[in-house]
């Protein structure tokens, strides 16, 4: 085997673990604020991939710029109304109706797709095709790079975000402590309703990164699965895990496809998911052992 | 300043708060003392609105605080140093501080100078400045709850059990510090302990709360002398 294609794989595993982290980041930060498991997150990925390839991108011919704004307005606005709808009515249940309410709406969900954008897979070119840059004798897709890069940049804004501003610095604090963040006069509710927007911004990205490197369809919610095993390898509720987490099973998945098969890949995701829940539940990075659901 | 007139809380089918009254005078500190599960702490969550009141009413500067959110009773001038402290664990104390200031929405300049109150009332404070909350050592974390509530400039200071799990010279320590809040900065203190010697030693006036009503009330040197508080709370 050679050094070339082993490099080029590890850049494409990166890529896909880059997007997975995304994801892994959006069920982290719900789950600090509100510990529940967003069950409709994958389906939030894929709810801005049709956005973005069916829509933004193929019929009305916007850019990417235009096009990330326009997916990040539209995920964070129906992220707040689904911590509304899913979330907020069932906020003194237990955590296990709450989730089975994610549950229900990533269902409506993943069927409202095939109503608005039918039942036929999406492509979509993105902003470089299927355009690759040479480096000696390794080639790279250019989305693949896009996405080491964007992930990149979104997880430096994100930590500033969180570090330097009091609206994240109250994310934070509403996180560690919901009381004691009511009694600092912070409004709880508007607060965790942001967190599920930011959530959901992520997701959104996700499903444009993705969009161009897959065909668009409501299987794409998968990413959703991969994401919540990256958390569980990563320690769950862990920031850091979860970036580690994905980009470990992403980099993991593309080897098995490359020098394996690519028929068993999501069955080794799981297997390593299993092992994980078995042995290490806690995760790679994680504390303690959550209490059980 | 603090009317507390009539109030029941019940948590389900327990009651309790029954029919409590107490009053708070600017500038006083004021005791609440009672056993564990007499009613302090949901005195507390009652006044910061963390639970609502059945019936009564509570009025702080002549306005009825009932109907506010715990948002808008920060703003009306009244901080809370919670049972146990809550910092944020994972937060450094500077963030924990900031986080004290949210309702003031300080400028840059005002949040530095009251930073600069805060570490001259606890200058282990500015030593811990960017270690999370969550690794100083129980004093301290008594010492940044305090610091952070101040933070918010309150009129009225609650505290509930401050010395909850402090070994007896970090006690004195919080005690100085609640005095000379109370004297050096005018702020009116009301405070839930169970150690009725030192909660006594630093108030004009007590009230005795046990199983949800209050049995007792008076200045703080006739209760240090009732024949009832010495047995029970004072240790004979």
């Amino acid at each position: 085997m050679n050094v070339a294609v082993l490099v080029q794989q590890l850049i494409n595993g990166l890529a896909m673990g880059c997007i997975y982290s995304l994801v892994a980041l959006g069920y982290t930060f719900i789950w600090n604020a509100v510990g529940i498991v967003n069950l409709a997150q994958g389906d939030f990925v894929t709810m801005a991939a049709f956005l973005y390839a069916a829509t933004l991108s193929n019929k009305l011919g916007f850019g990417l710029g235009l096009s990330l704004l326009g997916v990040a307005a539209a995920m964070s606005v129906f992220g707040m109304g689904a911590e509304r709808v899913v979330y907020s009515p069932l906020k003194d249940a237990h955590p296990r109706a709450v989730m089975l309410s994610t549950l229900a709406l990533g269902i409506l969900l993943s069927n409202m797709y095939i109503i608005i954008w039918g039942p036929y897979p999406v492509t979509t070119q993105g902003p470089f095709g299927q355009g690759v840059i040479h480096f000696g004798e390794v080639s790279i897709l250019k989305q693949n790079l896009f996405v080491i890069v964007i992930t990149g940049v979104l997880l430096i804004l994100q930590w500033l975000f969180f570090r330097r501003t009091t609206l994240g610095k109250t994310m934070r604090a509403v996180a560690q402590d919901r009381e004691a963040a009511t009694l600092m006069g912070i409004d709880t509710g508007r607060t965790i309703a942001i967190t599920f927007a930011n959530s959901s911004i992520l997701a959104g990205i996700a499903g444009i990164l993705l969009a161009p490197l897959f065909m668009v369809s409501v299987d794409l919610s998968m990413v959703g699965q991969k994401g919540f095993a990256s958390c569980v390898i990563g320690g769950f509720g862990s920031i850091i895990g979860a970036t580690v987490g994905g980009i470990l099973l992403g980099t993991i998945e593309i080897f098995v496809a490359g020098f394996l098969s690519s028929r068993y890949k999501d069955a080794i995701v799981f297997l390593i998911l299993i092992f994980f829940l078995l042995v290490r539940p806690q995760g790679i990075l994680g504390k303690k052992a959550g209490e059980s659901l | 300043m603090l009317v507390v007139r009539d109030i029941d809380v019940s948590y389900g089918n327990i009651r309790a708060l029954k029919g409590v009254s107490l009053e708070v005078q600017e500038k006083e500190i004021v005791c609440l003392l009672g056993a564990n599960g007499a009613g302090k702490t949901t005195m507390m969550r009652a006044i910061t609105k963390l639970v609502p009141v059945q019936r009564g009413a509570i009025e702080f500067m002549g306005q009825v605080l009932n109907d506010m959110s715990p948002a808008q009773i920060v703003r009306q001038g009244i901080s809370c140093v919670p049972e146990g402290r809550k910092i944020f664990p994972e937060m450094t104390v500077l963030e924990n501080l900031e986080m004290g200031a949210y309702p003031q929405g300080y400028t840059k300049a005002e949040m530095d100078q009251n930073l600069e109150k805060a570490f001259a009332l606890f200058p282990i404070l500015k030593e811990r400045m960017h270690q999370a909350g969550g690794t100083l050592s129980g004093g301290q974390q008594q010492m940044l709850a305090i610091a952070r509530a101040l933070m918010a400039k309150p009129r009225l200071l609650l505290l509930d059990e401050p010395s909850l799990g402090l070994a007896p010279l970090l006690v004195e320590r919080v005690f100085e510090a609640i005095q000379q809040i109370n004297k050096q900065e005018g702020i009116t203190v009301l405070l839930a302990e169970q150690n009725a010697r030192m909660a006594l030693r630093i108030s004009q006036k007590g009230y005795v709360l046990v199983n949800g009503e209050i049995t007792l009330s008076g200045t703080a040197t006739m209760l240090q002398n009732n024949e009832e508080v010495k047995k029970n709370y004072l240790g004979g």
